[in-house]
């Protein structure tokens, strides 16, 4: 009889969490039937000390998306990124891992079409990344938004573009959490971060500005890719690329720390050339087509 | 005696255990439901209004578990230039949520809060490209709710 008791009370805590559940349920429902934004206005002076509550800060670091930049940019006046095109011819890898990265690179650079509206680059590369998705299993979730960006580009419509890259990126990166390959849908972020910022920097180094320079004052999102790369599992960490990047990485976030805030126009250059001399091993044609 | 005893125990157990194994399924599917789908829809409608006004909303979202009396921060990149709001829900309106944005010194810098029932959100320019701070922050109005429940959060960002 003894061992009756807690069984009761475990089914009795197992329906008040149930009920609980329901109840929780009924609150998002009403929330959701209000779904408005509330007009209470809420002004502190407030100092946050991490010390305090050291357990409570998520490791990871938001990864922009490159409208992100591109919308500084805009607003920075008119930009030539027309020079800054470049749609490799090597050959697709079959290895998931420089796959994930081109995926991520080949996104990237439709951003770059986009800034520089040209519409027979764009559905190349909307065709492009069509062409990857299939070969990681992605066509189906893919397909939509590759066809939605041919068409937008086909109209002109560079906002729904935009959105349709940013679209792309975001289903895969899903997909891969879904699918458990958080490290693929990483590598993803990673490359198009390492495109992205080839080509802000050779932009920068056209027309330097503190103002378009300081869009590079990235440390703390080069240190976290720093730290992921680090913690993937062995067969992705010690790919010859992916170390490669690490490294690479590393000089990076030298490089960004210096000027405490300050990117030079020596620094610029310098980020530039790592990160080309990166996608020259996996994306650019002028490296050697390995995996190819 | 003790072995019809025995007999009704064991029938009592069995049929608790199928009664627990039910719990667990219907629980179980409706907390996923909850959590995958529950809270985003609640953002994403709130997001929607931000997006008339000009906000290009991530098509993704971040979240996590969190208790009341608790503090969640996340790291964040954001550029000087953009003007940002970031939108936070918890589905649970016994409990309030705050979100406020720090620089990398510590300081709130938000230019422009609210905070209604589990919805919370917070507006920034920022000064400089560099790393920001966001908080989210659950606390409890109820003294009678449950407050040592973990409660899902979810967070959204758009930008222009």
């Amino acid at each position: 009889m003894n061992t009756e008791c807690p069984r009761r009370n475990y089914l009795c805590l197992v329906l008040v969490l149930f009920v609980s559940g329901v109840f929780q349920g009924q609150g998002v429902k009403s929330l959701a039937e209000e779904g408005k934004v509330a007009g209470q206005q809420v002004r502190t002076v407030e100092v946050l000390d991490l010390k305090k509550f050291p357990g409570a800060l998520v490791k990871q670091v938001v990864v922009p998306v490159p409208g992100e930049v591109f919308s500084v940019l805009d607003k920075l006046g008119e930009q030539d990124w027309s020079g800054e095109i470049e749609i490799p011819k090597r050959k697709t890898s079959t290895d998931r891992v420089r796959l994930a990265m081109a995926f991520g690179c080949t996104v990237a650079e439709g951003f770059v079409t986009v800034e520089a509206e040209d519409k027979q680059a764009i559905q190349d590369i909307g065709r492009k990344v069509l062409r990857l998705a299939d070969t990681l299993g992605l066509k189906s979730a893919v397909l939509p938004h590759s066809q939605s960006i041919i068409d937008s580009a086909e109209a002109g419509d560079w906002n729904a573009v935009r959105r349709g890259f940013d679209q792309t990126q975001s289903t895969v990166k899903q997909t891969m959490e879904k699918m458990r390959d958080e490290e693929i849908a990483t590598l993803v972020s990673l490359g198009g971060w390492l495109r992205g910022t080839t080509a802000l920097t050779r932009l920068i180094s056209e027309s330097y500005s503190s103002d378009r320079s300081e869009l590079l004052n990235q440390p703390d999102l080069v240190g976290y890719f720093q730290e992921v790369t680090a913690a993937m599992k062995p067969e992705i960490r010690d790919q010859p690329d992916v170390k490669a990047i690490h490294n690479g990485l590393a000089k990076i976030q030298q490089i960004m720390m210096e000027g405490k805030g300050e990117i030079s126009e020596g620094a610029v250059s310098a980020i530039g050339e790592i990160c080309e001399k990166l996608l020259n091993r996996f994306y650019f044609d002028g490296g050697k087509a390995a995996g190819s | 005696m003790m072995k019809i005893l025995e007999q009704r125990n064991f029938i009592a157990s069995a049929r608790g255990l199928v009664f627990f194994v039910v719990l667990m399924f219907c629980g179980a599917g409706m907390l996923q439901a909850f959590s995958e789908v529950g809270v985003p829809v609640i953002l994403k409608k709130l997001a929607a209004e931000y997006s008339e006004k000009g906000f290009k909303l991530r098509k993704e979202h971040w979240n996590g578990k969190l208790k009341s009396g608790q503090h969640k921060v996340v790291k964040h990149q954001l550029f000087r230039g953009n003007e940002y709001w970031f939108l936070a829900a918890i589905p649970e309106s016994k409990h309030s949520l705050a979100v406020e944005i720090f620089d990398e010194a510590g300081h709130a810098i938000s230019l422009e809060r609210f905070s209604d029932k589990g919805l919370s959100g917070a507006r920034v320019l920022p000064v400089k490209t560099g790393t920001y701070l966001i908080k989210l922050t659950v606390s409890r109005q109820d003294a009678a709710a449950n407050g040592g429940r973990d409660l899902d959060w979810a967070l959204v960002y758009g930008y222009r």
